[in-house]
């Protein structure tokens, strides 16, 4: 067997792609049932996608494929009408297949159970358009076995007048049988080039069993035919022989005495043939199920050796980008060498010069490497609405989803981190938010609502917005719902209140559908947004409708930082957490009970004194700063002795040892070439609050 | 210096493999091309022994790149390339000239044995 280990990310890329364009086009179709386009569209992903599968060995894939695809071809020859029941089912045989694809990933072993199901109903759809037709004819399908024969089971006399008259002539006659190989897949076809080659030097007679039979591939491996030509047996030889995939050939001048002697012995053991016939065709089936578990495990352990490159994460990138990355790392080279030369020259104008340029390229090419590692958000949006439509069914409700933005760029971390809180965020949408088409109408809303999610980015952040029309937050309901789950409300206003659905174990749903309220509430949307650096907003107004907007950092390996200095070490704190920093006297942070606390604003805030924390020698000589930082909508003061400045910094990864100790985020490199820490401040902070 | 076979399939994943095949059998690659149209432009550029040809291809198909290639060149050698389900499809493209075909998923002795008939 070939090593396909090399092949496999690419399968997985383009399995991936492939299975997403049937995704859209389907969608697609169901809105568009006739277009031809589409369908043919639709047929070729779905081929590549098999030829893919069957070439890697994946066997249950390509079985699953292959069905599905029949269903297409029925849609292309006009035997089914396309509707929602089909369209259904398709998507129902993609998501198996994506499943079937993960599974691949993982190096899990795939079992025909995974999709019987599925077969089940491809093959009911199937036999609905074949009818009785194609059961009646595959026991038909003989099996050829014992040595190939080129005596002629039924030649009629009009056939043996025409031989002899071309025999007369300075044609010759011969007398041909053919065994194709037993492997062999599409045999019709190869039956077809076979007598067309034959055709271009002479005539074919007669064939057994028949042309028709022949061209559909309806016979087991051999064939027999007649043929007249004014060539010589050597070049009939040769033209037959110049097919690939034939097993066995006898190429004999035609003999009739042969032939009635045969006849009579065929007319004789009809009956033992029958016979034969029967055992052997129960044997194979025996013998294919014996060699499949063999075959699987073979399998298993081919793909142990290929483990270690399993998750190998690729991303595509756009070949100018790579060709600008060329050329500006070609630039560094010249520059490069100019600093040596300027400096074995000891020309200080001449090296501050090259520096400059030097410099210069490294921030573009810093600029440019995070391009690369961007990702369109289209990679998540793009199997939204495939999901609304589905939810849509699912509810009984009539909304279209509107996606805008769709090129917008964001760090292929956070990119791939994205789709979870999204469909989080969508099915709320469409279960709380979008109300039934009567009450719609009722409410002099269109029926169907509009849930638009749009991406853009502003500055160094991408914005991703989710709104729907449907009917808003209602306070009063919160409220209630609050109060019945012991939440306190007194004295919220109607903002604060409508917040509550940021509450842990916060579900607004009456009944819990398998939609949305599961128990996860916005709150886990929340924590991995910020765990992504970024923020969650709302914007709700009763009967109009409700709007999310997620904030994200563009990048997540580049992150403005304020640089301080505890006792004698540098620390890192991630800007987007600090909210101002305050100088403060030692006498201004006021022992409580059981901890200490900083009057900021109108409140009381925790102050954690970080040279405790990180167990540093403090400075006693040095003023002290409090850097306030928000998180959850809290302040905390975190203390430090010092303020270096303000830095954009490169996040390195520590390591994972270092990582569980949970106060660090990673650590940058200075332009000196010392290490700082970067504080995670979430999980300091988070850390205090589980002491209050 | 083997032959030289052009490449033509709109999946890069099934290049890949059958450039495999084809190199480690001694035969060259001439180019690649993922569709007809491509396919047409580099045979005339690169002028391959053979050709292997995909049937289902976006915009021009693997049957009309044959016949356009077939016409500019009538001794053109073209091995059609498709998976099982295709039988019109292949008997279209043999009646249009194609000297042989294989059948997905690929067994390299196949293809090396149909490559191999198809330049003797």
């Amino acid at each position: 067997m070939d090593d396909n280990s090399v092949y496999r990310s690419l399968f997985f890329e383009e399995s991936d792609d492939n299975l997403q364009q049937l995704n859209d086009n389907v969608l697609e179709l169901e809105s568009e049932p006739d277009n031809m386009d589409l369908v043919n569209e639709i047929f070729r992903a779905a081929h590549t996608l098999k030829g893919m599968a069957a070439t890697m060995g994946y066997d249950v894939m390509t079985k699953l494929t292959h069905k599905m695809e029949n269903l297409f071809d029925f849609f292309k020859s006009g035997k089914l009408k396309v509707n929602s029941d089909y369209i259904s089912l398709i998507f129902r045989c993609l998501d198996r297949l994506s499943q079937l694809v993960e599974d691949l990933r993982d190096e899990k072993e795939l079992s025909q159970d995974q999709i019987s199901d599925l077969l089940e109903e491809l093959e009911k759809v199937e036999e609905s358009v074949n009818g009785s037709d194609q059961a009646a004819k595959t026991p038909e399908e003989e099996q050829d076995t014992g040595a190939l024969t080129n005596v002629f089971e039924h030649l009629e006399e009009a056939d043996l007048d025409v031989i002899h008259q071309a025999i007369t002539g300075d044609y010759k006659a011969y007398s041909i049988a053919i065994r194709i190989d037993k492997e062999s897949l599409l045999k019709g076809p190869r039956v077809f080039l076979i007598m067309e080659k034959l055709e271009q030097e002479g005539d074919v007679l007669h064939t057994e069993p028949s042309v028709d039979i022949l061209e559909d591939g309806d016979f087991d491996t051999d064939f027999r035919l007649v043929y007249l030509t004014r060539d010589d047996l050597d070049m009939v030889k040769h033209n037959v022989e110049s097919n690939s995939e034939i097993d066995e050939i006898i190429v004999e001048p035609f003999d009739e005495e042969k032939q009635q002697a045969g006849e009579k012995q065929q007319a004789e053991a009809p009956k033992t043939v029958e016979k034969q016939k029967a055992q052997q065709k129960q044997t194979p089936v025996k013998a294919a199920a014996k060699a499949k578990p063999k075959t699987t495990k073979n399998n298993k352990t081919s793909a142990a050796h290929q483990h270690a490159n399993a998750r190998n994460q690729s991303i595509r990138v756009d070949l100018t980008r790579l060709d600008r990355f060329l050329n500006l790392v070609s630039e560094l080279v010249v520059y490069r060498n100019q600093l040596d030369d300027a400096s074995m020259r000891n020309n200080a104008d001449a090296m501050r010069d090259a520096l400059e340029q030097v410099s210069r390229l490294t921030s573009e090419l810093q600029d440019l490497v995070l391009k690369i590692r961007m990702q369109q958000v289209s990679v998540v949006f793009s199997r939204f609405p495939r999901m609304v439509r589905d939810l849509a069914k699912e509810l009984n409700k009539e909304m279209e989803l509107v996606v805008e933005g769709e090129e917008t760029e964001l760090d292929k971390t956070v990119v791939s981190e994205l789709s979870e809180p999204l469909i989080h965020l969508l099915r709320n949408s469409s279960d709380h938010g979008i109300e039934a088409p009567d009450i719609r109408e009722k409410e002099g809303k269109d029926r169907k609502g509009t849930i638009k999610l749009s991406a853009y980015q502003e500055g160094n952040r991408v914005i991703i917005t989710l709104e729907d029309d449907g009917k808003g937050l209602d306070p009063a309901v919160i409220k209630e719902s609050a109060e019945s789950k012991g939440i306190n409300t007194e004295g919220m206003s109607d903002d604060e209140i409508k917040k509550l659905i940021f509450h842990p174990g916060f579900s607004t749903a009456k009944e819990i559908t398998n939609i949305s309220g599961r128990g996860v509430g916005l709150d886990a949307v929340q924590a991995k947004i910020s765990e992504l650096g970024g923020s969650l907003e709302m914007k709700s107004e009763l009967h109009v409708g409700t709007k999310f907007i997620i904030k994200l950092p563009l990048t997540l390996s580049i992150i403005q930082a304020l640089m301080v200095r505890i006792g004698n070490e540098s620390f890192a704190v991630p800007l987007d957490v600090v909210e101002r920093v305050v100088m403060l006297k030692e006498n201004e942070i006021v022992k409580t009970t059981n901890q200490e606390v900083y009057r900021f604003q109108e409140g009381l805030i925790p102050i954690i004194r970080t040279d405790r924390l990180l167990q540093i020698e403090p400075d006693p000589n040095k003023k002290k700063f409090a850097i306030i930082v928000k998180i959850d909508q809290k302040y905390y003061g975190i203390l430090a002795d010092e303020l270096i400045g303000q830095q954009e910094i490169v996040i390195k990864k520590i390591d994972p040892m270092l990582q569980k100790i949970n106060k660090y985020q990673g650590a940058t490199i200075f332009g000196n070439g010392s290490i700082a820490l970067i504080l995670d401040v979430n999980a300091i902070c988070n850390e205090k609050k589980g002491t209050e | 210096m083997g032959k030289k076979v052009l490449i033509v399939d709109d999946a890069v994943f099934m290049r890949m493999k059958l450039k495999d095949i084809l190199s480690k059998n001694g035969y060259e690659v001439a180019d690649e091309a993922q569709n007809g149209q491509e396919a047409f432009e580099k045979y005339q550029a690169t002028q391959p022994d053979l050709v292997t040809m995909d049937i289902t291809m976006p915009e021009v198909d693997g049957i009309q790149a044959l016949k356009m290639i077939r016409e500019a060149d009538a001794n053109a050698k073209v091995i059609m390339c498709s998976a099982m389900g295709q039988q019109g499809m292949v008997m279209d493209a043999i009646r249009a000239g194609a000297v042989d075909f294989i059948v997905k998923p690929f067994d390299t002795d196949r293809v090396i044995k149909a490559i191999d008939k198809a330049l003797s």
